[in-house]
């Protein structure tokens, strides 16, 4: 669905690139996560993707169209949620909605529905200048599902919500992925990542520095370790056992068979841990 | 068109949401009120005179020979066409047979005197003493009417523009531009779709310009094919505050800059020589403001007047096309 080869940008044109030699492929109806800190090049692979910066050297297409020459069908294909909520203050959500349905040449969602998944159905017709920082996120992630997309553009979808909205609208990506939409999501939130990515990108000062599955990350450079909470003496203990250690093995076994164990998780490493692991740096 | 048209409706209801629009169509109107009080002194140049028409053909005849004449049945009709805003004298006769002279009160010397001295060389057969036939040399209606009228014409073109301007920095600074470039909008739509408002706002204006200064006695076609030429200009200078400015105040002061050459080529319409006014040649607005003042003062012909279409909508596709990258990455 997306097949990017040997992409470089410079905003200075010269040699010093804000991404540099990216080249990856997502498949259709896949999640693909692109996890970096601040300044790493996600907006930048994102904005060229989309057609917001120039295609200066590689090769990018997108649903089969070449991005260098964007036709009509490759805007219909594709639904962009920004990061910052850029949406008409002087109209309504509503009126937002229906004046960008107009910008599409094919079969569009109805407005109200969009509004009512995510929680603005009461809102509808309130200008949007009087829209809190989370509803005007709510309305631009509404807004980038208005023509179906196949292929959506998520920069930070959960950006700003509150936890309860926030769960809302990964139920909504979900959703629309389980339909078969190809999403490519950006972020900086692991957890986001984590929760809702089938590969993901480690992006880098410009660069990628592995592309693979949440899971695949964690075993491969996470510590098999379990945290457990367990009762001696009539005291809660604390301890973290390595799976793969002999003697832990055998402590771990002698507690479950004493029955002493109150609680009992397996630790596996974070993203943002295999990215510290991976890049030297942390992903704020 | 369906997006152009869509552009174009949210221009709309963006702009009548904080008034704008209104304010823009407004202001040229209300200056035009303004200015109609100051010509009718401007227009005694011209005299009017309102007559009785139970003076008979001889007496009418004669005041035609030193200004226009209207004519009405009764007294009553002359003092209220006298107490009207411009300055005509009234004249009547009553049953004895003797002249009377209708005044506001407030009009001006000539106004006052010439109808006296034209009563007294009928009354008495001599010759009369006017000064006025002789410095009439074709001037059919007040320069402050004519000037006034096409500043404020050209003022409505260029408030059309700012609307488009300062749309576009409301979307710059939203960045609601960013997500119809992720639309199957295209940059000609989006412009096409921000130029109608430019289009519209002026051809409401100039009219409405026209009606209140008792000018729609001219070729109308030839308004509406000036107004929509020039429109274009108003459209370029839109874009142009649109693109450079950054936010509204930015914009307005942006706007200043453009208004003082707008303003400076009407001025140098007027009072540099004809000889020399292949100085402001390069000027869209020159060509527009010698349009409407062939068409206002009914000196142009439709191949004269083809010629400054012609003038405007090159230099206004010259200035486009040197700017066009420049209105690209503004809109980008």
């Amino acid at each position: 669905m997306i097949n990017v080869k040997n992409l470089y940008h410079s905003y200075t044109n010269d040699e010093n690139y804000a991404v540099e030699d990216i080249s990856f492929k997502i498949e259709q109806g896949e999640v693909f996560g692109f996890l970096g800190p601040s300044g790493a090049g996600k907006s930048t692979t994102q904005q060229i993707l989309i057609g917001l910066l120039a295609l200066q050297q590689g090769e990018a297409s997108i649903g089969g169209y070449d991005i260098k020459k964007p036709k009509e069908e490759l805007f219909n294909l594709i639904g962009v949620s920004f990061e910052h909520p850029n949406v008409y203050k002087k109209l309504s959500g509503l009126e937002n909605l229906e004046f960008y349905k107009k910008m599409f040449s094919v079969e569009t969602e109805d407005s109200m529905k969009l509004l009512r998944m995510v929680g603005l159905e009461s809102a509808a017709n309130k200008k949007a200048g009087g829209y809190s920082k989370g509803m005007l996120q709510r309305l631009v992630f509404a807004r980038s599902m208005i023509n179906n997309p196949k292929i959506w553009f998520l920069d930070e979808p959960t950006s700003g919500l509150d936890p309860n909205t926030a769960s809302e609208i990964k139920k909504i990506i979900r959703k629309k992925n389980d339909e078969g939409t190809t999403i490519f999501l950006t972020t900086h939130n692991m957890y986001i990542a984590d929760e809702l990515c089938d590969r993901i990108a480690f992006i880098n000062e410009g660069k990628i520095e592995l592309i693979d599955s949440p899971r695949n990350l964690k075993l491969k450079y996470g510590e098999k370790l379990v945290k457990i909470e367990y009762k001696e003496n009539e005291k809660i203990k604390k301890e973290s056992l390595s799976m793969i250690n002999d003697e832990d093995k055998k402590k771990l076994n002698k507690l479950i068979n004493e029955g002493k164990i109150e609680t009992m998780h397996s630790q596996e490493a974070t993203l943002e841990e295999i990215f510290i692991k991976v890049t030297g740096r942390g992903l704020k | 068109m369906k997006r152009m048209l869509a552009i174009f409706r949210r221009d709309i209801y963006s702009s009548t949401r904080d008034f704008l629009i209104l304010y823009m169509i407004i202001a040229p109107i209300l200056l035009t009120v303004g200015l109609k009080f100051f010509i009718p002194s401007a227009a005694s140049a011209s005299l009017q005179f309102a007559l009785n028409s139970k003076l008979g053909a001889e007496v009418i005849e004669e005041f035609e020979k030193y200004g226009s004449v209207e004519l009405y049945s009764s007294d009553e009709e002359i003092k209220e066409r006298v107490g009207k805003i411009d300055d005509i004298a009234g004249i009547s006769i009553n049953d004895k047979g003797n002249f009377r002279i209708i005044l506001e009160g407030n009009e001006s010397h000539d106004t006052k005197e010439i109808p006296r001295k034209i009563v007294r060389s009928i009354v008495s057969g001599e010759e009369v003493d006017v000064n006025y036939k002789v410095s009439d040399i074709g001037i059919q209606m007040s320069p402050i009417a004519w000037i006034g009228g096409i500043s404020l014409i050209i003022t409505a073109i260029t408030m059309g523009g700012i609307l488009i301007g300062l749309n576009i920095i409301e979307e710059k600074e939203s960045k609601t531009v960013k997500a119809l470039n992720v639309s199957p909008m295209s940059r000609l739509e989006f412009i096409m779709g921000k130029s109608f408002i430019g289009i519209i706002i002026p051809i409401i204006d100039v009219f409405a310009i026209l009606w209140i200064l008792n000018m729609l006695d001219v070729n109308l076609y030839m308004i509406a094919v000036m107004t929509l030429a020039s429109s274009i200009i108003g459209v370029i200078v839109g874009f142009l505050i649109g693109v450079t400015s950054p936010n509204q105040i930015a914009g307005i002061a942006n706007m200043k800059l453009l208004f003082l050459l707008v303003g400076m080529s009407i001025i140098g319409a007027i009072l540099i020589p004809q000889s020399q006014h292949f100085f402001l040649y390069w000027v869209p607005t020159y060509w527009a403001f010698m349009g409407f003042k062939g068409i206002i003062l009914k000196t142009i012909t439709w191949s004269q007047l083809g010629i400054y279409v012609i003038w405007i909508l090159g230099l206004t596709c010259g200035i486009f096309l040197l700017l066009k990258n420049r209105i690209r990455k503004g809109l980008a």
